[in-house]
């Protein structure tokens, strides 16, 4: 929930600034404002921030869980390693 | 694991820094020259008409007066053709109501006039203001105005004006159809006739 949430603000941030930039950029070549080709931009901005913050998370949360298991592992270990 | 997660890091790194620079790049830099939508409409209309504008060379036989050819003159048109649509819009607008009935050259004489007191010191410098000001057009005070839309002649007319950069005003700022009122013949320059049209200035 927490991870969905910094995602959507995090992307809706880009894509915002982003965007504004297009209609600017698309306003200083046309010399008035129209739906063109930027409105893509929008769309095309979202999805890209949505999947980076995305893949960031899931590479975190692999690292943190890979770490865990180590841990795990080695308690293990060091149990078996009494045991004996 | 530990590199994904850098690169990772990474992208989201250049994607904030890069919608940080983008936003502040927003706020540089003007538009070259404000182009008018309402200009490429007109483009259009005179593309479907049959008869291009540019052929016709004089004008009706009724205005013995009026020299107006449409070649292009001199211009000063041309610190005019920054007008946004709202602009065009509203001249085409005026110049329907004021001169339904004239001809393409009578339309845009309307149009120039309502320039004309734009660019001098003693009118408004607005064509909004220029067209509502009070007194003035009597299309605004009747209520005309506000009932006509443009047709495809009246953006012709602008396209003369704001493409092929005619004009053939002389200055006129002033302009009257016949009628009983003698207070433009007494008070100003009479410059020429254009229909039903008698244009003066100052």
């Amino acid at each position: 929930m927490k991870r969905d949430l910094i995602a959507v603000i995090w992307s809706l941030l880009v894509t915002g600034a982003i965007s504004k930039w297009a209609f600017h950029v698309v306003y200083l070549e046309r010399g008035y404002e129209a739906v063109g080709g930027e409105y893509l931009v929008i769309l095309v901005a979202y999805v890209a921030a949505w999947k980076a913050i995305n893949y960031l998370f899931d590479s975190l949360e692999e690292l943190e869980s890979e770490r865990n298991r180590r841990k795990k592992r080695s308690r293990r270990t060091a149990r078996m390693r009494d045991y004996r | 694991m530990r590199n994904k997660c850098l690169f990772a890091l990474g992208v989201v790194f250049a994607m904030s820094l890069t919608s940080i620079v983008a936003f502040a790049f927003s706020f540089t830099g003007e538009p070259e020259a404000k182009n008018d939508s309402r200009q490429i409409i007109a483009v259009a209309s005179v593309a479907e008409s049959e008869e291009p504008t540019t052929e016709q060379t004089t004008v009706p036989a009724e205005s013995e007066e009026t020299t107006a050819t449409l070649q292009p003159s001199d211009s000063l048109l041309l610190g005019s053709i920054d007008w946004d649509v709202e602009d065009a819009y509203m001249l085409a607008k005026i110049a329907m109501a004021e001169a339904e009935s004239e001809d393409t050259e009578g339309k845009a004489l309307v149009m120039l006039v309502v320039l004309n007191r734009v660019w001098s010191d003693k009118f408004p410098d607005t064509i909004a203001e220029v067209i509502f000001q009070d007194g003035q057009f009597s299309p605004i005070s009747n209520g005309r105005y506000d009932e006509v839309e443009p047709d495809a002649d009246c953006y012709r007319a602008l396209q003369l004006i704001q493409i092929d950069g005619w004009d053939e005003s002389r200055g006129a700022t002033y302009f009257e159809s016949k009628s009983e009122s003698n207070w433009h013949s007494e008070h100003l320059t009479f410059l020429f006739q254009h229909g039903k049209h008698y244009f003066y200035k100052e």
